[in-house]
């Protein structure tokens, strides 16, 4: 049996493992997706003038955009690349900065 | 994304396995197979006390080997059909290579500069179209004041001195990352070697400096929200396509790397061109920088040769 959690239980659970599944959606598609929710969200703010914050685009804010369109989760500390190639084959970038790669 | 998680607790009793030295192929590296190398050029060299590179790091600053007037020929284990069009490298390793030999991280640094012209003028001679090499990092601000310095000293002067021979050689220079921290001079150089160079084509170097994998993506979703502030985009085209085109990358026809290679041992990404790199293949090389030469660089491309490209199911020899 397996029980669905969210991104907060998974992380502070340290007697269990957590299993993600990811897609390419969680990849580029998503940071596009944070993006543009960022940007919906700051012309709600705006209605009058129309005007988008610039400032509002910052790391930390795309982070949280990440996590509502469900795309956030930690940085892994090793990626293992199975298979004929050495590449990342499109593993969300965003959370592969520091990650081992083998 | 979704996330499960097992009802079955972990054991804490459990302790990873000792590496197994005796066992090659459980190496990170053997992948790669690199040729066997002699253990003087990296590690017996008598120490200097001095602050200057020991005389096999001695540099030609004239910029003259950069190209080279005869271009190298293709060694034969490499096919001139299979070459990467966009080769990336991390150039790291400085700072154990002058620790090894007695000497302080700038004389690691310093030595890097041959290195670096040694693989531009390779590139230019087997028909690589873009090299992008990552020289500072945005976290790279955190090292020591004295280091950083001369880090900055030394952009300005290599850059300085090799702007003839890049306009004679056909390379254009373009630097990407946030130049706002750069000091004044230096981007008045970059500036300077950018316009010089622009009409080039041969080999087009991109040097990341102040650049972060992460910073681009923000930049780019910055100029994407201007666009949208301004009019020229509406909210319902944006997707990653749109965000593609604003990246840093945007200056070159590939912008996406075929080839990563990474020096010095490390088996990361570091935070370089995170977006640009998922499907290029990589290759790491536990040589410190300032000894990566032309057998290093043969030995990546014929690593990159013999494989299979996977653009996410396609399959590509």
């Amino acid at each position: 049996m397996v029980q669905e959690v969210n991104e907060v239980v998974a992380l502070h659970d340290p007697d269990h493992m957590t299993l993600e599944f990811l897609s390419h959606a969680d990849g580029r598609e998503a940071v596009a997706k944070a993006a543009n929710l960022i940007f919906v969200e700051n012309l709600k703010q705006h209605k009058l003038g129309g005007e988008l914050d610039l400032q509002i685009l910052l790391e930390p804010q795309l982070n949280e955009a990440l996590q509502i369109v469900g795309s956030k989760g930690p940085e892994p500390d090793l990626l293992l690349v199975y298979g004929p190639v050495r590449s990342h084959l499109g593993f969300p970038a965003w959370r592969l900065r520091y990650t081992e790669i083998m | 994304m979704l996330s499960l998680t097992l009802p079955i607790p972990l054991l804490k009793t459990l302790t990873p396995p000792s590496p197994n030295i005796n066992n090659p192929s459980l190496s990170p590296y053997s992948h790669y197979q690199p040729r066997s190398r002699s253990l003087t050029r990296g590690l017996i060299v008598p120490k200097h006390s001095s602050a200057t590179a020991p005389p096999s790091a001695t540099l030609r600053d004239d910029g003259t080997s950069l190209a080279g007037d005869s271009p190298e020929p293709l060694p034969e284990e490499l096919v001139a059909e299979l070459m990467p069009k966009h080769v990336a490298v991390i150039i790291d390793g400085h700072g154990r290579w002058a620790k090894l030999r007695g000497l302080p991280a700038s004389a690691g640094h310093q030595a890097g500069v041959q290195p670096l012209r040694t693989v531009v003028r390779l590139c230019c001679s087997w028909g690589i179209q873009v090299l992008t090499v990552f020289v500072l990092s945005t976290e790279n601000w955190f090292r020591p004041k004295v280091e950083v310095d001369s880090l900055m000293k030394l952009f300005e002067t290599t850059i300085n001195s090799s702007i003839a021979c890049m306009k004679k050689e056909g390379i254009q220079i373009y630097v990407i990352g946030d130049s706002s921290k750069l000091p004044e001079s230096l981007r008045s150089t970059i500036a300077n070697a950018e316009k010089s160079t622009k009409h080039n084509s041969r080999l087009q170097l991109i040097v990341a400096m102040n650049y972060g994998g992460k910073y681009d993506v923000v930049q780019a979703c910055k100029s994407v929200a201007k666009k949208v502030k301004d009019g020229l985009l509406h909210l319902d085209n944006i997707n990653e396509k749109i965000i593609e085109k604003e990246l840093e990358t945007k200056c070159t026809e590939f912008p996406y790397p075929d080839l990563l290679i990474r020096a010095g041992g490390e088996l990361r990404l570091s935070n370089f061109l995170l977006w640009q790199l998922a499907y290029t293949e990589f290759y790491f090389n536990k040589t410190p920088w300032p000894d990566f030469g032309k057998e290093e660089f043969v030995d990546a491309l014929r690593s990159f040769q013999q494989r299979q490209r996977h653009y996410g199911g396609e399959r590509h020899s």
